[in-house]
């Protein structure tokens, strides 16, 4: 969407933003005021894409001076430190944390946030040798809680594991301690490294304060290598990260498409063509014409290099694609416990991954010339997201029970390197029985789900889509009062458009 | 019974719980079966006492393609009732075609079996969940007149078969001090199982009007815990 002077004035003059939400939304602005179709050539087609919604940029913006999602390495600093911020190797534990919060003010991002702040266990444990859990652990409390009042959107991602470590405890710890959204976190979970007694620990905390997920690590290196889970639930490389996303609005192209077959067979293919045009063309201009990999300091010093770098192409909105086709079809039944309806899911999926496999691009190499597919969640306030649910989940209050619901989500993981999850709550006894909670994860995992997350109902902080909100700071933005965290206006909207709060509980 | 046979033996059904974390260790799928040879007062299933009526009946076969979608999720099943040892014959070829799926079975009882007759069944069972309702013979709490549970008990824990003992404590028509004293003295060398002892619930029992005033104290409850945890017994669980 380009922007105008109105969106200025009304950004610079809102009641219910804070300062910073102001700056960073003027930013975005200024990146939307030129025409893509200039800027970036856009082809008019492609343009009618946005414009009609079955494509998404995020609003994301065209005068693009930076990489979508940057994943630093972090074992540069504890290596070398960092020239630019004048910071030696840490000698300990204090040193590193302090250099850590240096590091992140100065990592870029849309949300001005970074979205990765590192495999935090592995990276304080080395530091913990000779100190008691008694000193460690107030300022691992109070580095983490720094985090939440500072860097202050829920897309920041902190990862653990896969090995139990005494660091790992004392994370978890405060995490519940704290019942803080940000960071969001993930256990990179593996049967077969990960200790039996970390993992019930990891199980038990997100029952309470609804982090970490669970990611199938195992699964994750076999399709990306080395990686780390970041902003949402996005599998990307380490050093580098991916230049952007775009995503196909599938509930919104369904509604376009006279048939399935008319969907799958000629309006994908089209739009596809427009995404990777418009993808190819926005990297282009990131790497040739931003200056980004020629000036910033993360670059020259080793903690990102662009070869690296891989990039997005997303889809939301499988389960209202399908309920449409199914009515087309003239079928009465839903996205979710329909057989008809998970053949129809599997054929888009199925065309979205041919189109992908076909288009191989430049800057790339990281992911072998191709773009990796991401089920895109992070719902956003307009209009078209009500016809579009998270990724391919199952519609709220359309859920089977819960072995059905995720043999039936198991089905797409395959397609999504990038990454996709689903979340499952639980009712307030599992709090009590993390270890029948492990064996779901560990079911999930053998079906083919790669993450999977959960909380217990009646927790005021709850995964949204994939993201933490607190259910009190919602109520507060929906009285237009300012709040604290920019993902509470995502939630909000999630809220409003698909109930999430009222998601089918595990009895 | 030759297996194929086995598979299209019927067992009367009450209902399937694909998910269930109370019956055992782990996350683990619930059968219920009907038909039960005793008739407590505190029943929470009454529905599922009466062995003519048959809500459902399904073949083994049946059942096991039933929860097969359910069986990723779970490290076994626990066959609930009414009294699953009344179906031995039936249950004996449900767990050995599990057991080839690498899921364990368990049985919740009430532990008046007759161990001979059963014999097969508990060969086949890799856990029990026993409860022990009473030890007096006086048919006040269970309707009928029935002995030899903690003699079953205690054959049990030998096999190693036993993963937790219950008993539902209540102030009147059992003497609940001495149920745990005498179990105690059993399962203080089986230091790894559980004994829950269990506040009686009046809410949706059978015979509510007898029991609403024969529900123990916290106090009551928090002294038999104690007795059990005094007598050496290990896992000590009160739910209140």
């Amino acid at each position: 969407m380009l922007s105008n002077k109105q969106e200025l004035f009304e950004t610079a003059t809102s009641s219910s933003l804070t300062y910073q939400q102001k700056i960073a939304g003027l930013a975005n602005a200024a990146i939307r005021l030129q025409d893509p179709r200039e800027l970036l050539n856009y082809s008019e087609k492609d343009w009618e894409f946005i414009q009609n919604g079955m494509i998404c940029d995020l609003n994301e913006g065209y005068l693009l001076h930076t990489p979508r999602y940057i994943v630093p390495d972090y074992e540069v600093l504890v290596e070398k430190g960092c020239d630019f911020l004048d910071i030696t190797p840490p000698k300990d534990l204090d040193e590193l944390l302090d250099d850590l919060l240096m590091m992140y003010a100065h990592i870029p991002s849309v949300t001005t946030f970074p979205v990765y702040i590192g495999n935090l266990d592995t990276l304080f444990e080395p530091f913990l040798d000779g100190l008691t859990d008694e000193v460690v652990y107030p300022k691992i409390k109070r580095f983490l809680n720094h985090i939440d009042k500072v860097f202050t959107d829920a897309f920041v991602h902190a990862d653990i594991g896969p090995k139990a470590t005494r660091a790992g405890y004392l994370i978890l710890r405060a995490v519940v301690e704290l019942e803080n959204p940000v960071p969001n976190m993930t256990f990179n979970y593996d049967e077969e490294i990960s200790d039996e007694k970390f993992a019930l620990a990891c199980v038990d905390s997100c029952l309470r304060v609804s982090k970490p997920s669970f990611s199938n690590v195992k699964e994750y290196t076999k399709v990306v290598g080395k990686h780390a889970i970041v902003s949402c639930y996005n599998s990307l490389p380490i050093g580098g990260g991916a230049y952007g996303l775009l995503r196909y609005r599938l509930g919104t192209i369904a509604i376009a498409s006279k048939d399935t077959d008319d969907m799958i067979n000629n309006l994908l293919p089209e739009l596809g063509k427009s995404i990777n045009h418009m993808m190819d063309e926005r990297i282009d201009f990131v790497v040739q014409k931003s200056n980004f990999f020629e000036s910033n300091f993360l670059v020259k010093e080793g903690f990102l290099s662009r070869d690296k770098f891989t990039s997005m192409i997303a889809i939301v909105g499988l389960a209202d694609a399908v309920d449409n086709l199914l009515q087309k079809e003239g079928l009465n039944e839903t996205f979710g416990t329909s057989e008809r309806g998970d053949e129809i899911a599997l054929a888009i999926m199925d065309k979205v991954k041919e189109i992908n496999d076909a288009h191989e691009t430049k800057y790339m190499e990281r992911t072998n010339d191709h773009y990796l597919l991401h089920a895109q969640v992070g719902a956003q306030i307009t209009p078209e997201d009500v016809d579009n649910t998270p990724a391919h989940r199952v519609k709220v209050g359309e859920e089977p029970i819960l072995p059905i619901h995720i043999n039936q989500a198991s089905k797409f993981y395959k397609y999504f390197d990038a990454g996709t999850g689903d979340l499952y709550p639980f009712d307030q006894t599992y709090i009590d029985h993390p270890d029948a909670v492990l064996d779901i994860i560990k079911g999930a995992f053998h079906q083919g789900t790669r993450y999977i997350t959960t909380y217990v109902e009646n927790s005021d902080l709850i995964r949204v889509t994939g993201y933490l909100v607190k259910k009190s700071e919602v109520e507060k933005a929906n009285n237009d009062k300012a709040v604290l965290r920019n993902t509470t206006w995502f939630g909000k909207g999630s809220e409003e458009y698909n109930s999430v709060f009222e998601r089918r509980i595990t009895k | 019974m030759c297996s194929k046979e086995g598979l299209q033996s019927k067992l009367p059904l009450h209902k399937v719980l694909p998910f269930a974390n109370v019956d055992g260790i782990g996350n683990r799928t619930s059968i219920f079966v009907q038909g039960c040879d005793i008739r407590c007062l505190y029943c929470h299933n009454p529905e599922t006492q009466d062995v003519k009526f048959k809500e459902r009946e399904v073949s083994i076969e049946d059942l096991i393609k039933e929860i097969e979608p359910y069986t990723p999720y779970v490290r076994g099943i626990t066959v609930s009732g009414g009294e699953p040892t009344l179906y031995h014959k039936q249950l004996e070829v449900l767990f050995d075609e599990l057991h080839k799926q690498n899921l364990t079975c368990y049985v919740d009882s009430n532990g008046y079996f007759d161990r001979e007759r059963i014999a097969s069944l508990i060969e086949v069972t890799d856990k029990f969940l026993f409860d022990v309702k009473t030890l007096d013979s006086s048919g006040d709490l269970i309707g009928v007149k029935k002995t030899g549970n903690l003699e079953n008990l205690k054959y049990l824990l030998k096999l190693g078969k036993v993963e937790e003992v219950r008993h539902v404590a209540l102030t009147s028509f059992v003497d609940s001090e001495n149920v745990v004293r005498q179990i105690s003295e059993i399962l203080k060398d089986y230091p790894e199982v559980l004994f829950r002892i269990i506040k009686v619930h009046t809410r949706g029992c059978m015979h509510e009007d007898l029991i609403k005033d024969k529900v123990p104290s916290n106090r009551f409850m928090g002294n038999l815990g104690k007795i059990a945890s005094d007598i050496g017994v290990k896992l000590v669980r009160v739910q209140l």
